[in-house]
């Protein structure tokens, strides 16, 4: 039991906090929300600050971090919205699995790029009749020569619009096997000629972005196919627990920050001659915000912990998803009670962190997902 | 013991469903969220359809309707967007108090313009140091010959931006030193009165009535914008208080019960694993706990407007019922966009609306902290 970090890694912590916070002023974050835009300086500064490179191994390029080197990238990046961890965290973990499934050319065409910011990765993956059902994916890919050729349509693809970006899409490439033995991961540069994007209109997450993606006869060549043809489930499942541990760092971290602006709020806002935060209702509510947060916090520590050891963490990792997904929204209701309307009021951070927050139950396996996948680990047979 | 409606109350019932189904068509209310419109189209129905003469007795132009009629409009409004409620209530709970506690020569200027639609009617109590805190208020007013002179700043003002509206201002005319509640005064002031400055609000939700900060700068109004006399103002607010709370419970209600609705025909039509997802337990059972949450939430309600309506104290109900119904309405909301998932929480789609108005119904109107402060006292517990 130790919950210490290395030296190295508070150091890691206290740079990245300390650029997030030069770069990502509320001024800023708030003119980024509001515009929709993406964050594109801070994509910037990831990359000359190696972020990028942090979980990649030396050999493409990459320092060689690991998971817990990860979480923390991960907390610190969604203190000021977990929207920005969402732009970083897609292109990584797009590029660790090439790093896992492609070829030894394809690892080093990609890599590099990615590393260097001259591309960006996104995931696609859910459609309108396949959210949580990804058996029902219905985009599909046929071999025409040297050539893949996609049709179909995506939704609620994060980041799929920003600039330079290559959408990692899933598609099925044998329409009469089991899903799992028939999609395929192809690699589709977004301004590939039949790929139309639409931005879509969401309550949160309003800077990275959510994209519907229609695939119209759309032609890639055949090195663009990522973990051989009908691979496309081994590519899923091989980063799912690396991936959902670092979101659900970006969890405790945005739950964290919104905690310590409500606390902020509770001592500095006087109302019958005191401050909030003395009156034993409001002082309970944060007390009970720390205490689901740093559970929060030490389920996903063990969690990535347990992978960092090499073992499968699926239960340790389902557990911290759901329960810090859940903690993050109860936070940042909480975190609005106690603000009241100064709460409500787009002047003020706690709404956007309201916003954003309710997706993370959502997205990523829902917490229905999470609670199925965790029956099923305890011998429950759930229809 | 439920509530019998009479034939006449379930008439109203249909006749503003009906009007509420025409008007306030998904694209219209959409519209006027994402652009921030006051509903005007919406509220000159109100007042050609008579909504607003429920709350008035005949020689006032009203017809004497009840609490219960009263409860029944609001829940049919914010069946549709719980935000509408605040642009009828106001009119309605600001001309009452005019009705009570105004002069003769008051109503018959006042009642008519607000029966009309001529002119609309809101409140403006909460400061920026007075929230919950009403006794920290700091606006106020001085007389001067014939008239009155306001200075101050107001906040979290619902509606006091629409056309024609007469912000009906809370401010202090005695020594700020003394207790509030013998110092407070009501007066009506034009929104477009000389001094007066409006600033509209982003709100994350209620976007359409509109949130407003006001700056009064030497405000001059005459003598007989005063209600309820000099250091009256605070009897005033209490004169209404159990009426407008109870109608208030009535729109979150109808707002809650919206959300279930809209989601259980969701959960219906929706597939995944080749079944509707409201055909799983996990689905279902959030959605049967909403529909409880929302029945004992009209519970509560009905057991306050019995007690109004019989001319009982009923702040303890009134403050149990106002309580749990907003907590209900905010709870609703949130499971019903897990329910629906991403759908959800994409503006294309009308649950993230009722999520954002929801979220204000347990800071507004009394958070509740200070619901659970009234009913701990009203349970002879002395708070700190």
């Amino acid at each position: 039991m130790d919950f210490d970090f290395t030296e190295e890694q508070d150091m890691l912590r206290a740079s990245v906090r300390k650029m997030m916070d030069k770069l990502a002023t509320p001024e800023y974050i708030r003119r980024l929300d509001q515009e929709q835009a993406y964050p594109t300086e801070l994509y910037q500064a990831w990359v000359d600050m190696g972020l990028l490179r942090m979980p990649f191994p030396e050999a493409y390029g990459g320092l060689g971090g690991n998971v817990l080197d990860m979480v923390i990238i991960g907390e610190e990046l969604s203190r000021s919205g977990f929207d920005f961890y969402s732009a970083y965290g897609g292109g990584v973990f797009c590029g660790l699995n090439i790093v896992r499934k492609g070829t030894e050319e394809q690892k080093n065409y990609w890599i590099p790029r990615l590393l260097s910011g001259e591309i960006k990765m996104s995931v696609s993956m859910s459609e309108p009749d396949a959210g949580s059902d990804v058996g029902a994916m219905r985009t599909h890919a046929h071999r025409d020569g040297d050539d893949w050729v996609i049709n179909g349509q995506k939704v609620w693809s994060t980041g799929a619009g920003a600039a330079n970006n290559v959408i990692n899409v899933y598609a099925r490439t044998d329409p009469k096997a089991h899903y799992r033995k028939g999609i395929s991961l192809f690699l589709v540069d977004n301004k590939t000629p039949g790929v139309k994007l639409r931005k879509l209109d969401m309550l949160g997450r309003r800077c990275t972005g959510t994209y519907e993606v229609f695939f119209d006869e759309v032609r890639v060549p055949a090195d663009c196919l990522i973990g051989g043809e009908n691979g496309g489930w081994d590519c899923i499942l091989g980063g799912l627990q690396y991936e959902r541990i670092a979101s659900t760092a970006g969890y405790c971290g945005g739950a964290q920050s919104v905690l310590d602006m409500a606390l902020n709020h509770a001592k500095e806002r006087e109302q019958f001659g005191q401050p909030i935060g003395a009156f034993q209702a409001i002082a309970h509510m944060l007390a009970d915000m720390q205490v689901d947060v740093d559970a929060a916090r030490v389920l996903m520590l063990r969690a990535a912990w347990t992978l960092a050891q090499g073992r499968d963490a699926l239960r340790e990792i389902s557990v911290a998803k759901l329960f810090g997904s859940e903690a993050y929204v109860r936070a940042t209701n909480a975190g609005m009670q106690i603000m009241g309307a100064y709460g409500y009021s787009m002047e003020f951070d706690m709404q956007r962190h309201f916003r954003d927050a309710r997706s993370t139950t959502i997205g990523a396996g829902t917490s229905q997902m999470q609670r199925n996948v965790l029956a099923g680990l305890m011998g429950l047979k759930v229809k | 013991m439920d509530y019998q409606f009479t034939e006449e109350q379930n008439a109203l019932r249909d006749n503003v469903r009906k009007m509420m189904d025409r008007i306030a068509t998904p694209e219209y209310i959409r519209r006027v969220d994402q652009e921030r419109l006051f509903p005007y189209e919406l509220s000159q129905a109100w007042a050609e359809m008579g909504l607003y003469g429920v709350a008035f007795p005949e020689e006032y132009g009203g017809f004497g309707g009840t609490i219960i009629d009263m409860m029944i409009i609001s829940e049919e409004i914010a069946r549709k967007s719980y935000d509408f409620v605040g642009a009828y209530n106001g009119v309605l709970f600001c001309g009452l108090n005019v009705f009570k506690n105004g002069t003769e020569a008051q109503k018959n200027h006042w009642i008519p313009k607000l029966l009309s639609g001529q002119v609309r009617m809101t409140v403006s109590m909460s400061e920026p140091d007075a929230g919950s805190d009403t006794g920290a208020m700091r606006t106020t007013a001085r007389r001067e010959g014939d008239h009155y002179v306001i200075n101050g700043q107001k906040l979290w003002s619902s509606g006091a931006g629409a056309r024609n509206n007469v912000i009906n201002l809370y401010c202090r005319t005695t020594d700020l030193k003394s207790d509030y509640r013998k110092g407070t005064s009501l007066f009506l002031v034009d929104n477009d009165a000389p001094g007066v400055t409006l600033r509209k609000l982003d709100m994350l939700g209620r976007r359409s009535v509109g949130t407003y900060e006001i700056f009064f700068d030497n405000v001059k109004v005459p003598a007989d914008r005063l209600i309820g006399g000099e250091n009256g103002g605070w009897g005033c607010m209490l004169s209404g208080l159990q009426y407008e709370r109870t109608v208030a419970i009535a729109a979150y209600v109808g707002g809650a019960q919206a959300v279930v609705d809209m989601t259980l025909e969701y959960a219906r039509e929706r597939k995944q694993f080749g079944k509707p997802i409201g055909s799983f337990q996990a689905i279902a059972h959030m959605l049967a706990d909403m529909q409880t949450e929302v029945a004992a939430a009209r519970a509560l309600m009905w057991q306050a407007a019995r007690m109004v309506a019989a001319g009982q104290d009923a702040l303890k109900e009134i403050s149990m019922a106002k309580l749990f119904a907003s907590e209900t309405f905010v709870k609703a909301a949130n499971q019903a966009m897990q329910i629906y998932g991403a759908a959800g929480y994409s503006m294309e789609y009308d649950i993230q609306r009722f999520f954002r108005d929801a979220r204000g119904a347990t800071i507004a109107g009394g958070t509740s902290q200070i619901q659970r402060n009234l009913i701990a006292r009203l349970m002879n517990l002395k708070i700190e």
